[in-house]
This record gives structure tokens, sequence and C-alpha cells, in this order.
């Protein structure tokens, strides 16, 4: 019975952070299908079997979201704010309803503002008897060291590239070959492929990069004529009235990029594995520093962005320096 | 009850136990004792290290039943009460989110009530940066001059946040970062209390990875006793830590050292695969860079260096092939490439830009070493052959220290300079200016670098054996001329000009003569206007309709 009283949870998104937290909860307070025990206390033999029933009557209400004594704070908007920060102290002034061991799950407690964080400092530190914090993150960078600090820090890996791939084919039927391309752009992140293969999106997520990459003209790099010069304008404006696939855009051609340079030195580790031919051929063509200070232009471009320019020029401006031969 | 955490379990009960921040219990104990305690007290320093602890322990002796004592005797009602967290003379607020100025009123209203049981009614503010400003404001009065029996004790670790007219009226502690061997020591301690057995090699790492806090350090060992079962191995550490293995560390600087890119994102790859955080290794290449800079340079290598003597060495061995130059230019890179990898998305991904863009620099020369080699190389142009090529892919640095004579792309048709040397000839009657001149023409023509100091300066005086230059430029001049060979060379040709042995002497000019002379001369100027502007001269000159030629001063 060593659990600490906060929990740091860490590693990209859509990894498992929350759903981990959520299992926690249950084997904490798994009934195993008796009535709850009436002291209310925990009892060794309880949680020695380590895993939640997933059946028993709190098992089920932690999984339904409907627990009084699992508590989840989620930013509302881009911030947590402080008055969520202080409802959560007032509510663990209380003594738990039903609960062996409270669990307070803070996701994305990396959007805590500051004033926020600070007020959590206290009852982190010190709650009160039979409650657990558990914070989820990106990065522990990302939050106050003071917060960090009082926490125990537990990293997540990435998911595997291979288990991802035939986690796709076994559960949702995707054929082989755009799995393999799945988890590999995924980034080890399961939510992500999951929205990948979204019924709908799974045919456009491949057309949009098709489309992108056909776009930014690598190909036809060093003659830029009046044509291609309208064409890129064109499509920088397309892309600028697309606001929420940008940022994922912008990764892609980013990725893509990273490709042909990665495949002048070691082939194998490409990502885009299936455009192999086309990266070859487009690899031969262009050095190293001209790749290198595109990749520049995309990386001023998303600064920029987040520094909210006017979209349409950024995404022009960029576009002309990635159409721009040589250095 | 819910099991405690080390940090919690081992808090600190008396001054005595508190870790290394002798100069502030010293100055609390010794307070106590000669009854010279003040009502504001405000502890500062990083996170972990012992404030809000002490602040308790000074609100126990404080109220203790024994009367302000040093020591807490920890048993009586008022000591147990503030163990326990819910005394009633003993406030402890969190000032983060009791931040507005309504709970300062408030506060400021039950401040005159007497205490309850106890001698004194304490105040803890924890994180008290993060009070509004006008929560300050409202605390100031009070906190000037409270009621004789309420004290006032904040705890923050940002004390740069709070007004000054704050810090004017209280008495401020900074508590310091703790050294690696304290931290080590105190986790020894309650690892043979809780039976842990664990080895002392271990407990540094986790005291390194803990960077001087002992809650980091004690959340660590919690969480590494939770984790292994039994025995604790460094690999388990490491693991939990998610510190990159040292040998990760120099494997990844050995390659970007050789620049071997497929080796690089190897390595980047399993540090991904294993789920360590990117920023986090980044920070740790960095650290190790600036070591091997440290090392590079080798002044007091122990004293600015943490770690064990083999390590050192091992850098010692890394970077005895490279120049200094190139560290400093990778270091530079480094933290330029720092922000990109902090804001991406993938950052993976910008890591491994980064490692490609670090293994595009080029090793720059030092400028000196680059003249010098400028210089050989127009002496030397004769003895290449003409249609030599450059190899163009080669390491700039490699062929530079090979062979320096390589360096021309255009070798020049020196044997032509050669003939044209000796054209301007030494003349007794020519002044001193002319003289210089025709000796610069030659130096140009055959040494152009050391041409380009000389024509700093001037012929002072020349006699049959002595000839004396001054120096006008800074010293970067001065040293350039007074380098063994620049000397040889300068006599070497003087003495063919001249058609006999020369002596030479290099001199700086006196500066403080020139300005003096300025000096003077300004002062004369000032003079002159100030005569010509005299309403008697004005005049004459108005009724004489006449103009001034000169004024002479007498």
């Amino acid at each position: 019975m060593t659990i600490p009283n906060a929990l740091l949870f860490t590693g990209t998104d859509g990894i498992g952070k929350s759903t981990t937290a959520v299992a926690f909860a249950m084997a904490c307070n798994c009934g195993w299908g008796e009535a709850l025990p009436t002291d209310g206390y925990f009892s060794d033999d309880h949680l020695s079997a380590g895993d939640a029933c997933g059946r028993c009557r709190s098992c089920r209400k932690i999984q339904s979201g409907n627990h009084p004594d699992i508590i989840r704070v989620e930013p509302s908007g881009p911030f947590i704010r402080i008055k969520q920060i202080r409802d959560i102290c007032n509510t663990l002034s209380l003594k738990p309803y039903e609960a062996r061991l409270r669990i307070v799950i803070i996701s994305d407690a990396q959007a805590m503002n500051p004033q926020a964080a600070n007020a959590l400092l206290k009852v982190l530190e010190e709650p009160p008897a039979r409650t657990v914090l558990i914070l989820t993150a990106l990065q522990s960078s990302d939050l106050l060291p003071t917060i960090v600090s009082r926490c125990q820090h537990i990293r997540f890996s990435p998911i595997h590239r291979e288990k991802l791939k035939t986690f796709l084919v076994e559960k949702h039927g995707v054929n082989a070959e755009d799995a393999a391309i799945f988890s590999a752009m995924s980034n080890g992140s399961m939510a992500k492929a999951l929205s990948m293969i979204k019924k709908n999106s799974q045919a456009n997520w491949i057309c949009l990069r098709d489309w992108l990459l056909n776009n930014i003209g690598l190909e036809k790099t060093g003659s830029l004529s009046l044509e291609p010069i309208i064409i890129l304008l064109s499509f920088s404006e397309k892309l600028s009235k697309n606001k929420e696939i940008i940022q994922d855009s912008l990764e892609i051609i980013k990725t893509y990029l990273r490709d042909l340079i990665i495949y002048k030195y070691s082939p194998e580790k490409i990502i885009n594995k299936d455009l192999i031919r086309k990266i070859q051929y487009v690899s031969q063509k262009i050095t190293v520093k001209s790749l290198l200070s595109k990749i520049e232009a995309i990386q001023t471009a998303q600064k920029d962005i987040r520094a909210n320019t006017n979209l349409r020029l950024t995404l022009e401006v960029m576009m002309l320096r990635l159409a721009r031969n040589g250095v | 009850m819910s099991y405690l955490v080390l940090a919690r379990k081992y808090r600190p009960q008396t001054f005595d136990e508190v870790i290394k921040q002798n100069h502030v219990t010293q100055t609390l104990t010794n307070a106590i004792k000669s009854h010279r305690v003040a009502h504001a007290i405000l502890f500062t320093g990083p996170r972990g290290t012992g404030k809000t602890t002490v602040a308790r322990i000074l609100a126990k002796a404080m109220n203790c039943k024994e009367g302000p004592t040093p020591i807490p005797c920890n048993r009586c009602r008022s000591c147990r009460e503030i163990t326990s967290g819910n005394a009633v003379d003993v406030f402890e607020i969190d000032g983060a989110s009791n931040n507005g100025v309504e709970q300062i009123r408030s506060l400021r209203e039950n401040i005159n009530y007497m205490p309850a049981h106890s001698p004194n009614k304490i105040y803890i503010i924890d994180e008290v940066h993060m009070l509004s400003i006008a929560a300050f404001n409202a605390l100031l009065k009070t906190l000037e001059e409270p009621p004789s029996h309420v004290m006032f004790i904040f705890a923050t670790t940002e004390p740069h946040k709070i007004p000054v007219t704050i810090l004017s009226r209280c008495q401020r502690h900074d508590f310091k970062l703790i050294d690696i061997e304290s931290i080590s020591n105190h986790m020894k301690e309650i690892c043979s209390k809780e039976h842990i057995d664990i080895t002392e090699e271990n407990l540094m790492l986790i005291a390194r990875e803990a960077g001087g806090s002992i809650r980091d350090a004690l959340s660590l060992l919690d969480q590494i006793m939770a984790c292994s079962e039994g025995t604790i191995s460094c690999k388990n550490i490491l693991d939990i830590l998610g510190v990159a293995d040292r040998k990760i560390i120099f494997d990844i600087s050995n390659a970007i050292l050789q620049k071997d890119i497929p080796e690089t994102l190897n390595v980047v790859d399993e540090i991904y695969d294993r789920g360590y955080e990117m920023k986090k290794f980044y920070a740790n290449i960095i650290e190790h860079f600036r070591n091997l800079l440290v090392v590079k340079m080798g002044k007091k290598i122990n004293k600015l260096i943490n770690l064990p003597l083999h390590e050192i060495n091992l850098m010692q061995d890394q970077v005895q092939n490279i120049s200094e130059s190139y560290l400093n230019q990778i270091f530079d890179l480094l933290f330029k490439e720092e922000v990109s990898i902090r804001l991406s998305a993938q950052p993976k991904l910008a890591l491994e830009i980064a490692f490609i863009r670090l293994s595009q620099i080029k090793p720059v020369l030092p400028i000196d070493l680059l003249i010098e080699k400028l210089d050989n190389l127009k002496k030397d142009a004769s003895a290449i052959p003409a249609n030599y090529e450059v190899a163009e892919n080669e390491d700039a640095l490699k062929y530079y220290s090979k062979d320096p004579q390589r360096i021309s792309e255009e070798p020049t048709d020196s044997t032509e300079l050669k003939e044209s040397c000796s054209s301007p000839s030494y003349d007794p009657d020519d002044n001193l200016e002319i003289i210089w001149n025709k000796l610069l023409d030659i130096f140009s023509k055959n040494h152009p670098a050391l041409a380009a100091n000389l024509a700093k300066c001037s012929l002072k005086k020349l006699t049959k054996q002595n000839i004396e230059i001054e120096v006008h430029g800074n010293d970067y001049n001065i040293n350039m001329l007074k380098r063994d060979k620049n000397v040889a060379i300068i006599k070497e040709i003087c003495s063919k000009f001249f058609g006999g042995k020369m002596n030479l002497t290099i001199k700086a000019k006196n500066k403080q003569n020139s300005e003096k002379k300025q000096q003077g001369e300004n002062q004369n100027n000032n003079l002159k206007q100030k005569a010509l502007s005299h309403p008697l001269v004005t005049d004459a000159i108005e009724i004489f309709n006449g103009k001034v030629v000169d004024v002479k001063i007498i």
C-alpha cells in the first residue's frame, strides 16, 4: 500500500494517460462484486488483486463517469482556471462520499494558468486523507517546477509502430498498407491514429497529404516561371481558408521534408514509406542545405501563425520560400 | 490512514533536522534564544529546500509550552496540533487560493483577538507571491505594526513578485539549493530507517536528478521503491527517472562530433521509443557539450563539473582532437535550436532537424591563424603547381591543418612580385616619410598581412644601425608586429633595403602625449575664439571696416 498522494502522467497525446488514470481509479475502488465495505477504508486484500473487475457497481460508475468521488477536471476553453481549482479544494475539504480512495484527475495539467497552478500547490502537497491527485500532461517541463516536485512522475512511452499497425489491422479492419502509413504518421499516438482512420476521414487524410505534397512544388524546384507562382499562391489561399487543418498540414509537409533529408543518410528511417520512390527521386535533386532552409521557412510560419499574424500572407510567404531554389 | 510519501513522513520537526540551511536555522535559533524574533519573516528559495518546513518549526518554537525555545518539545498540545495541521493559533494560509483583498481584510479583522491557548497567533502564508497587488497593499499597515501577539511568516519561491514595500517590512531569509552529497546522505539515512537496500552510487544518481531539491529527491526515491520490489538496480532507476544513460549521451555527442548522421538518428530513435522526454534529453546534451567545453578549456575542471573522475577522463578523450572554437559553434547552435524544440508539436522531428543542422556547420579557424595562413600562402605561392585543384568536399579543418599551402585557389604569379620588390631603393636624402612609404611598398608586395599592420605605423628614428617604428594602431596591431616571426621578416627586409644589419625597435604611440597635445590645441582655439568675439574687437572691425588676419597668442 504505497500509493503516493500525487501522480503525474506524461506522454504524447492519446497514448492512454487518462485511460490509465481511470483504470487506476477503478482498481483502487473496485468492490469485487460485493457491496461496498461499510467502514469505507481499504483493506489490503482488496487491492492485492491489482486490477479492477469492471463489473461491480463502483467500477461501472467510474467507467460511465458517474462516480461522485472521482473528480475529473478538464480545460474549459484554452485554460484550466483558478475557479476550477478552488472548487476542487472546496470539495476535497469534505469527506469522500463512498469511495475508498477519492481520485482527482486533472487532464492537460499544462493548461492550468499560473494562478490555478499555484492554487493547486498546497492541496497537491498535502491532500486530505483518502485522496489521490492525478495530473496528466504532455511534458513535465510545461508545468511549474513546484508542481512537478510534489508529484511522482510516470512517463508513458509512445506506442510502438508495429504494435499500432497490428492493432489497426486487427481491431479496425484497416488494410495493412494504410495501417502502416497511419501508424508511422501518428507518432505512436493511439488517438491520432484513430482519428485518421475514422470512417470518412480515412480517404481524406491520404488525399490531404497527396494534395499538399503535389502542391508545394518540390519536384519543379528551380523553374519558377510565372505560372507556378500563381499555383502556389492559389494553393496558399485554399489552405488559409481551412483553419483547422493548417497546423496538421504544416506538420505533414515538415515530415515529408524531413524524409527527404533523412533519405540521404539512412533510407530505412523515413516515415512516409509508401512514397519511397518519389522521395528517392526528389531527394537526389535537392541539397540538404536548401531542405533545411525550407524546414526553417515552415518553422517560421508556424511561429508566426501562433503569434496571430495574417494567415494568408504568412502562408504565401512560406510557399514562396519553399519554392525558392537553392539557399 | 493512507500512505504518507517519504517527503511528508520525514519532514523535519526540529531545526537540527533541517538539511544544509544552517545560515537560516542558526540565525533563527539565536534569535529565539535572545528573544529577538522579528514579527514578519519571509522565507524564499527554490522548491523543496525547506521553506514551509522551517516556517512550521518556527511556529512550534514560538508557541511551545516551554516558552519560546529553539528546540520545540513536539509533545505539548501546541506542538502536536501544529504537526497534525489543525492548530487554532497557527493559521497556515494558502496564498495562492486565498489571494484576494477580501481574504486579507477578514484576516485583519480576526487579528485583533487574542490567541486561544498559546502565546502567539502565527500566520503562515505559503506561496505568498500569488497575492494580488490590492491584497498586498491591504496587508501593509498590519504587517508593519501588528499587535504584539501576532507573527507573520511568508514563504515563496518567487520573491521578485513581492512588492518592495512588503519586502522592506520583512526579515528575509534565502534558502539555498542543497548539494548532491548532502541529499544522498539524507536519503541514505531514510533508506536505512525504511530498511531499503540501495547502493550509494544509485543514491548519487537520484540526487543529481533531483537538482538540489530534497522533496524532488524523496519523490523519486519513493517512486523507485514502489516500482522495484526487492533489489534496486541501476538500470531500473534510469528507466524510472527517464534519465538518458550516460553512455547514450556519450554516444550521441560522439556521433555529432564525427558528423555521423545515421548513428545520431539511431540514438534519437532509441531514446524516443523508450519514452524519454525530448526536451530533457536535449537539455542533457546541451549540458554535456557545456562540460566538454569546460574540459577543453581545462581550468578548474573539478570545481566546474560535478561528475565522477572517470567520466571527466572520457570527456577529455572525446575533445582531444576537437578545436575549442568548433565546440563553441556547436554549443551556440544547440542553444539557438532549443526554442524550436520547445515549441514544436513534434519534438522528435525538431530534434532530428537540429542535429542535421549541426552536421552542416563548418569549423571556423581563429582569425590570427587565418591571417598567418594567408600570409604563408602568398609567400609560398610559387611553390604550388598551377593546376592544383582543391578537393571540394573535404573537411575544411582537416585540410587547413594538414597542409597550409593548399588553401590557394588562385595561385598568383609571384615571380613578377619577387622581381619588383627590389625596385624602390634606399636614398639617404629622402625624409623619413618617403623612406617609410618605400618600405611599405615592399612589405605590401611580399607580406600583405604584415603591411596592413605596418600601415598604421610611422618611422620615428633612423640611424645607421637603428630603426624605430611607432605604432598608432590598437593592441592587436602591436601584438601582431611583435611576434618573433614578423620581427624577423621586418628586420630582414630592412637590412636588405638599407644594405646593412639593422636593429628594430617597436614602440606603441604614447596616447597620453597626443591627447595632451590635442588638449593644448583645443585651448588655443578657445582663446582665439574668445579674442575674436570680444566686443572691443568686433567694434573695431565694424568701425574700420577691417578684417582679422591673424590672432597670436602671447
